[in-house]
């Protein structure tokens, strides 16, 4: 049987990789969406709550940090050092169901699909999205894509 | 030297090298982090993050990183 709804979340990519970001890296104007998805994460942690994603969680924070190697802001150790904090979330991965991802990317007018495979784990679990991208969660509310999406900013969230 | 110029660039790196990817100073696992289980284990990875010194402009956003990848 499945955690309660209330104690599962589908964990979008942006909210963990910037959790772990190092304090020096986080401008100014993202530090309150950075210090809520910490709240969040480590709210999560302690009452052991569920957090899925899809598998392209784990490519999409990896391919997150190349830029920050690319232009030599991170070393690759120190890129690791991050992303095995990430992954030390272990968060359960689901496959999304593909007929889901397709309604889904068409219902929300793009062309690509990330955003919408969180959506179609969220929508076979029956929980929240947990996400720090604005735009995606604007455009879930906006065509009316009948799961839940939440920023993390959202002060519900600091109880999960 | 600066420690910017200590770097390889991701190109040059020899990824079957463990030595070629290891920089003094930057405490990195040697094997996968053991799964959070307390609030503290995962503010001291927090902690454990911030000691990272990154150098440059502090612009990057990883929410847009992960868009312009979902976008392609």
């Amino acid at each position: 049987m499945s955690a309660p709804r209330e104690r599962t979340f589908v964990l979008d990519t942006n909210v963990a990789i910037h959790a772990f970001l190092p304090d020096d890296l986080v401008p100014d104007n993202l530090r309150a969406v950075r210090d809520a998805g910490r709240r969040f994460i480590a709210r999560a942690v302690e009452v052991a709550a569920s957090l899925i994603v899809p598998h392209r969680f784990y490519s999409e924070a990896i391919a997150a940090m190349q830029p920050l190697i690319y232009q030599e802001r991170l070393s690759v150790q120190e890129a690791k050092a991050v992303l095995a904090s990430v992954f030390a979330l272990r968060p359960r991965t689901r496959r999304p169901d593909w007929n889901d991802v397709v309604d889904i990317t068409v219902a929300m007018g793009r062309s690509s699909t990330g955003d919408s495979e969180f959506v179609a784990v969220a929508r076979a679990e029956h929980c929240e999205v947990v996400t720090s991208d604005r735009p995606f969660w604007d455009a879930v509310r906006q065509r009316k894509i009948p799961v839940p999406v939440v920023l993390v900013t959202d002060h519900r969230l600091a109880q999960p | 030297m600066t420690r910017a110029a200590t770097i390889k660039k991701p190109a040059e790196i020899d990824a079957t090298d463990p030595a070629a990817v290891r920089e003094p100073g930057v405490d990195a696992p040697e094997r996968p982090m053991r799964p959070y289980r307390t609030r503290a284990e995962v503010e001291r990875a927090f902690r454990a993050v911030d000691a990272i010194r990154p150098h440059g402009p502090d612009s990057y956003d990883p929410i847009e990183a992960i868009r312009k990848l979902r976008d392609e």
